[in-house]
């Protein structure tokens, strides 16, 4: 969207509205009425969003991006500045959408705390660490990668974990789900095998 | 939280730069990190692994992306 902003050339300015309105609004104007290219104001306060007055309030991005919609639509001169937008765009739809699959993915937010000592077994870096999950919910941690004996063709698990180089000079250790390569197209991710970590309690691994 | 381990001197370290290929390369420091899943999320199912005891399988409608990262 910001992009589409951008690119559209037209001056946008974001301004809170001048006297403010209750219950709270918001809209899209062009500063001269019916001159297409002038600059074109969003009268917006994030405070007033969501709307207390209005049960199913739309948040305060869905606002603002609904009129940056309508200066889209001004700045085209596809638009008339009294007339609202009252359909979903396939672009709104799209970013509902995503906003609300991430606020389902980052709905619970959950940390989990590591401490690691790393040393030397003669010439092996060791890594032993400890997960602690200090959280209301328990978790699945990732701890081995399951593996195929070449031999006897029975699932083992395994230890190694995945090396990457970065970010800058570190590398990244752990027990993660690898990166896929780029230059190729893998038919699965392997996914490592996870060990129930029940909330408040603490595993010690290497 | 991801953790950081700084060596004194700079590591000279082997790292699989692709499938195949390795490269030397210097480092300074080792970012740990740990992946893991919410119980009781949307969608995802977990299965005993049959072949170690107290390891799971975790499956969701996507299973890479649902997965958190500490750090």
């Amino acid at each position: 969207m910001l992009e589409r902003l951008r690119a559209s050339g037209g001056p946008i300015r974001i301004e809170r509205p001048s006297p403010q309105t209750n219950p709270p609004n918001a809209w899209a104007r062009l500063r001269n009425s019916g001159d297409v290219g002038a600059e074109i104001v969003v009268a917006y306060d994030p405070a007033d969003w969501p709307n207390p007055t209005q049960p199913d309030a739309p948040a305060k991005e869905v606002v603002l991006f609904r009129l940056f919609e309508h200066a889209l639509a001004l700045a085209s001169g596809t638009a008339s500045s009294e007339a609202a937008e009252s359909t979903v765009s396939a672009i709104m739809e799209t970013y509902l959408r995503e906003r609300n699959g991430d606020a389902k993915r980052h709905g619970r937010m959950v940390q989990i705390r590591l401490s690691c000592r790393p040393g030397k077994e003669v010439n092996t870096l060791v890594f032993p660490y400890t997960v602690e999950n200090p959280s209301g919910a328990d978790v699945y941690v990732m701890d081995a990668m399951p593996t195929v004996d070449a031999a006897t063709r029975r699932c083992r698990q395994s230890r190694v974990v995945p090396v990457i180089h970065g970010p800058g000079t570190d590398a990244t250790i752990g027990r993660f789900i690898a990166l896929l390569p780029t230059d190729r197209r893998v038919s699965m991710p392997v996914i490592p095998l996870a060990r129930r970590l029940p909330h408040g309690q603490v595993r010690r691994a290497h | 939280m991801s953790l950081h381990c700084h060596s004194r001197r700079p590591v000279r370290i082997l790292l699989i730069e692709r499938y195949g290929q390795y490269e030397v390369v210097t480092i300074t420091g080792v970012v740990f990190s740990i992946g893991f899943w919410l119980a009781g999320e949307d969608g995802l199912a977990v299965l005993p692994w049959d072949y170690a005891p107290n390891l799971f399988t975790v499956i969701a409608h996507n299973t890479v992306r649902s997965a958190h990262r500490s750090r």
